[in-house]
């Protein structure tokens, strides 16, 4: 009788240790917070910004980004669509192996900046999409892909190193050229703050002589 | 005596410069012009008259001038056209905006400079959190910890079953 108790309490132990493992690795591994504000244009009326869903405005445009592409990292990631968090900062992709593009900012290819943020690690460390961004130069090649196949090319001109609260108004707001910029974290983990102390920041520009078809 | 005198009509010189000089601008300042003008130039937006007074109006800006402000860098005179030189439009109390009597600009040209102080400029959002939130040290003890948990449970009631 004891021994069937024992047998029990090991078997619902081994049950619930399961449960907790594969929540913490699904967690860690496959869903990413986001905190995305919804809806984000009421937020943007508090928060002061002029907010313009590129989506909604283009939903029968075939050029809003799909994919985006770095042939040197060996990247071909889906573009998710992201807005702001609660805190009035660009959202992230809900997951560790696409790329958001903020799409209250500038379309890729057109004039102006057009943001696209990536995840560095996740839950367990491993590296994240955007884990390799820092290994970009000078002169390497991005490619954003449209949803009907165009592909836009960019050429990677300087990398900038920002405090994780820093408010770069140039990197959603310059407008006198044709820029893509890729965001990931950088330095190390703050746990009182909950995330890395630094943001890297690549800034390409779009080539002139361009692939117009995949 | 001699440096006395001289003394004494230096700064009565001086005073009277100095007045001249507060006249001249408060004059400036205070121009005024006929209904609906901010200068001698053109015609009243109200009255349609021309506004120097005449039955001809001066039509442009006077020679050496860019805008009503002012003199005119070649010849001196007035750029409103009349007597004496005006700073600020009427209705305007600098070059910046639209006059609030005449709705024309205050920078005297035919169109008006913004004022740079009411320009807002474009809020930024902050920069994405793209690291995962969570601490990895704890996830991977906590993922280490249940595996072992299980493994041993499983280690525990197989033995279990044998044993019986």
């Amino acid at each position: 009788m004891q021994g069937n108790r024992q047998t029990i309490f090991a078997g619902v132990l081994v049950v619930a240790s399961l449960a907790v493992f594969s929540t913490v690795l699904a967690r860690a591994t496959l869903f990413a917070p986001t905190d995305e504000a919804v809806p984000a244009v009421i937020l943007g009326e508090v928060l002061g910004l002029d907010l313009k869903d590129n989506v909604e405005v283009s939903a029968e445009s075939t050029s809003l980004p799909a994919r985006l592409q770095i042939p040197k990292l060996d990247i071909d990631a889906k573009v998710q669509y992201v807005g702001l968090t609660k805190k009035g900062n660009m959202a992230a992709p809900n997951n560790f192996t696409d790329v958001g593009w903020y799409k209250y900012g500038t379309v890729p290819g057109e004039e102006g900046s057009a943001v696209i943020a990536g995840h560095v690690d996740n839950g367990i460390a491993l590296p994240a999409i955007f884990n390799k961004l820092d290994d970009l130069a000078e002169g390497d090649d991005i490619y954003v892909e449209t949803s009907e196949g165009t592909r836009v090319r960019f050429i990677v001109k300087e990398k900038n190193v920002y405090d994780f609260d820093e408010k770069v108004d140039m990197v959603f707001n310059q407008k006198d050229a044709s820029i893509l910029r890729l965001i990931t974290c950088a330095g190390v983990w703050v746990p009182k703050i909950r995330t890395h102390d630094k943001r890297l920041v690549v800034t390409a520009v779009k080539a002139k002589a361009q692939i117009s078809k995949n | 005596m001699t440096k006395k005198i001289l003394s004494l009509t230096l700064l009565s010189l001086f005073v009277l410069f100095s007045f001249a000089f507060t006249a001249g601008t408060a004059s400036a300042q205070t121009a005024t012009f006929p209904a609906g003008c901010s200068s001698a130039l053109g015609y009243s937006v109200t009255t349609g008259l021309p506004c120097n007074g005449t039955s001809t109006a001066t039509i442009g800006f006077i020679a050496g001038c860019t805008t009503a402000l002012g003199y005119s860098i070649t010849t001196g005179v007035p750029c409103s056209g009349g007597p004496i030189a005006i700073n600020y439009l009427a209705g305007c109390s600098s070059i910046f905006g639209y006059s609030v009597i005449t709705g024309a600009p205050c920078n005297g040209t035919n169109v008006a400079t913004i004022d740079p102080g009411t320009v807002t400029p474009t809020p930024t959002p902050g920069l994405p959190q793209t690291g995962a939130s969570d601490n990895a040290l704890v996830n991977i003890a906590l993922l280490i910890s249940s595996a072992a948990l299980a493994a041993a449970g499983t280690l525990y009631v197989v033995r279990n079953r044998r044993a019986e």
